[in-house]
């Protein structure tokens, strides 16, 4: 149970993370998260967004070179040690974290993490077991 | 002089020594260099139709692509037991061309350098620092025995290490220094910024394998204090030494007893008259592993010969101004755009080959490579990690193409800039000429 994720590479260039805030936003997708890992190159900027098919094309076709990633979406509650205890599970089942970033979710008031691991089925197989039940894409929005 | 009856014979003479060795060669290739042969019976020509000189222009060309064509030693006229050194230098695709030396090819051409450090003043008494890379690139070793033949005291530093360069020549009394023009200011400006100046007794350079210009030479000059040569030559020809300036500083003088200069229109293929500037064509004439008629060197170039100050007999060459092909020479090593697609080919490994753009600057009186490659989807992922091996990956194979290190820009796909369609492909920001 994976969500999608778009990853956008982004020249090291003034003007450029407008440039893709611009095309998106003139076509009415939403962000509803996003991070950036950054070299002194360039960045990879990683997005959810309620149309990541469309959103895609969009880029793609202003000249930007564009993914999409499967992530996995975990709910949380919006306190101290809710984040602990995910990574908690994780570590303690040899998952490691290739990258995560998180949001509040205006649905319920608690949190989601974003995150990709280095083995995305048994960590959904593995909260799963815990009772934890990864967002689907559709329950994001 | 170093050897005067050359170097001042009247040009009849020197015409005349030319025809008989001319002759000489052609034979001695026709029988054991195929290639050549073939180009002559294509054009119906045999040895016995050379008589001398007069005759050059009837015999046919011969181009970088036939040393990658008979790689590594299709080319040589003497069996590999002759053959007592090999050097290489940069080929127009992934492999380099491989030029071979015997024992007299070496004692000529330390001859030549022989000939040029004593034009310029140098002499048994000269401590010379030879700064070029040693190697199989000709500069070090090439500069280094004919420095030997003069009975200098030759200081082999080879490239690099800047400090110890000039601690070297204040250390060791260095008064003739051999490098590119490039790495001379470099070494200058550190110089004039250590504030050493006074501590050398440097008296002069000879500076070459790159293009520089005459305002290049007068900083040189200016900033620590020496008279500033050039030399001229090819490792397909020789190596460095072809030919050099003498004390007048007025033209290279091509040692004509061992190389026949020609221009020619790189259109027409007609040869032009003196003075007027086209491509640069050498016969060599002494060569016994390597010899080649009518190579095409791709150098823009003009010749002279009206006599010399010095009293040299031989022509002169201009300084090169251009080349009739896309190499660049970048900090001494010739790099051709086509080498950079190869290794862009290797890396899509059979998708559609990324446009890429080369920009060659020269920041701190250093060439610097940098080059643009738009991205296809199969180089980017979500993750760093895999983006960098991907740029890791196209510059490690490039500085082993290459042989110097060149900076990789991933960029997005369609972002170079296109004329009429087709990508610009080399951005040369350098002012050389």
């Amino acid at each position: 149970m994976n969500v999608k994720q778009l990853s956008v590479f982004v020249e090291n260039k003034s003007g450029r993370a407008y440039a893709i805030a611009d095309t998106l936003s003139k076509n009415d997708i939403n962000i509803s998260a996003l991070s950036i890992a950054d070299t002194s190159e360039y960045g990879i900027m990683r997005l959810i967004v309620n149309d990541p098919e469309k959103a895609k094309g969009l880029l793609q076709e202003s000249g930007v070179m564009v993914k999409i990633t499967d992530v996995i979406a975990i709910p949380m509650g919006n306190n101290p040690g809710a984040l602990t205890n995910i990574l908690k599970i994780l570590t303690e089942n040899d998952i490691s974290v290739k990258y995560m970033y998180a949001f509040v979710n205006k649905r319920n008031d608690g949190a989601v993490l974003i995150t990709k691991t280095n083995d995305n089925d048994t960590a959904v197989l593995t909260l799963k077991k815990l009772g934890i039940d990864p967002i689907s894409q559709e329950e994001l929005f | 002089m170093w050897n005067e009856k050359i170097e001042k014979m009247p040009r009849e003479n020197l015409r005349a020594l030319q025809s008989e060795r001319l002759v000489a060669q052609v034979k001695r290739m026709y029988e054991n260099v195929p290639t050549f042969k073939a180009r002559m019976d294509e054009k119906g020509l045999k040895p016995a139709d050379i008589h001398g000189v007069d005759d050059l222009s009837k015999l046919p060309f011969s181009y970088k692509s036939d040393l990658r064509d008979n790689y590594p030693y299709g080319l040589f006229a003497v069996p590999m037991s002759e053959i007592v050194r090999v050097h290489a230098s940069s080929g127009t695709t992934g492999k380099q061309i491989v030029v071979g030396y015997t024992e007299n090819d070496l004692e000529m051409w330390a001859e030549c350098i022989a000939r040029m450090f004593t034009a310029i003043g140098a002499d048994n008494n000269a401590f010379i620092q030879i700064s070029f890379g040693y190697g199989l690139f000709t500069g070090g070793l090439g500069a280094h025995y004919g420095a030997q033949k003069i009975g200098a005291t030759v200081i082999p530093t080879s490239t690099g290490n800047t400090q110890r360069q000039i601690q070297t020549m204040i250390d060791f009394g260095t008064t003739v220094l051999c490098s590119t023009p490039s790495y001379a200011l470099y070494l200058a400006e550190e110089i004039e910024a250590m504030g050493v100046k006074d501590k050398l007794k440097l008296k002069m350079g000879i500076f070459g394998a790159e293009p520089w210009t005459d305002d290049m030479r007068r900083t040189i000059e200016e900033k620590v204090n020496i008279k500033a040569y050039d030399i001229y030559g090819l490792s397909e020809i020789m190596g460095p030494g072809v030919a050099c300036e003498c004390e007048a500083q007025d033209g290279m003088h091509v040692w004509e007893d061992m190389f026949i200069p020609e221009i020619i229109d790189p259109e027409t293929l007609e040869v032009l008259p003196e003075g007027e500037t086209g491509e640069l064509v050498f016969t060599t004439l002494t060569k016994e592993g390597f010899p080649l008629i009518r190579y095409r060197t791709r150098d823009i170039s003009s010749l002279y010969f009206e006599p010399c100050k010095c009293g040299r007999t031989h022509l002169r060459m201009r300084k090169p101004s251009g080349r009739s092909d896309d190499m660049l020479i970048i900090r001494g090593v010739n790099v051709f755009p086509s080498q950079i697609e190869e290794v862009l080919i290797k890396v899509s490994e059979g998708d559609i080959t990324p446009n890429y753009q080369i920009i060659v600057d020269r920041v701190n009186n250093n060439d610097t490579l940098d080059i643009n490659v738009e991205m296809s989807e199969s180089m980017f992922e979500d993750e760093i990690e895999s983006v960098e091996k991907t740029e890791k990956k196209i510059t490690s194979m490039l500085r082993s193409t290459l042989g110097i290190g060149a900076k990789v820009h991933l960029v997005n796909p369609k972002s170079i800039e296109r004329s009429e369609g087709k990508a610009k492909r080399v951005i040369d920001k350098r002012i050389l000429h």
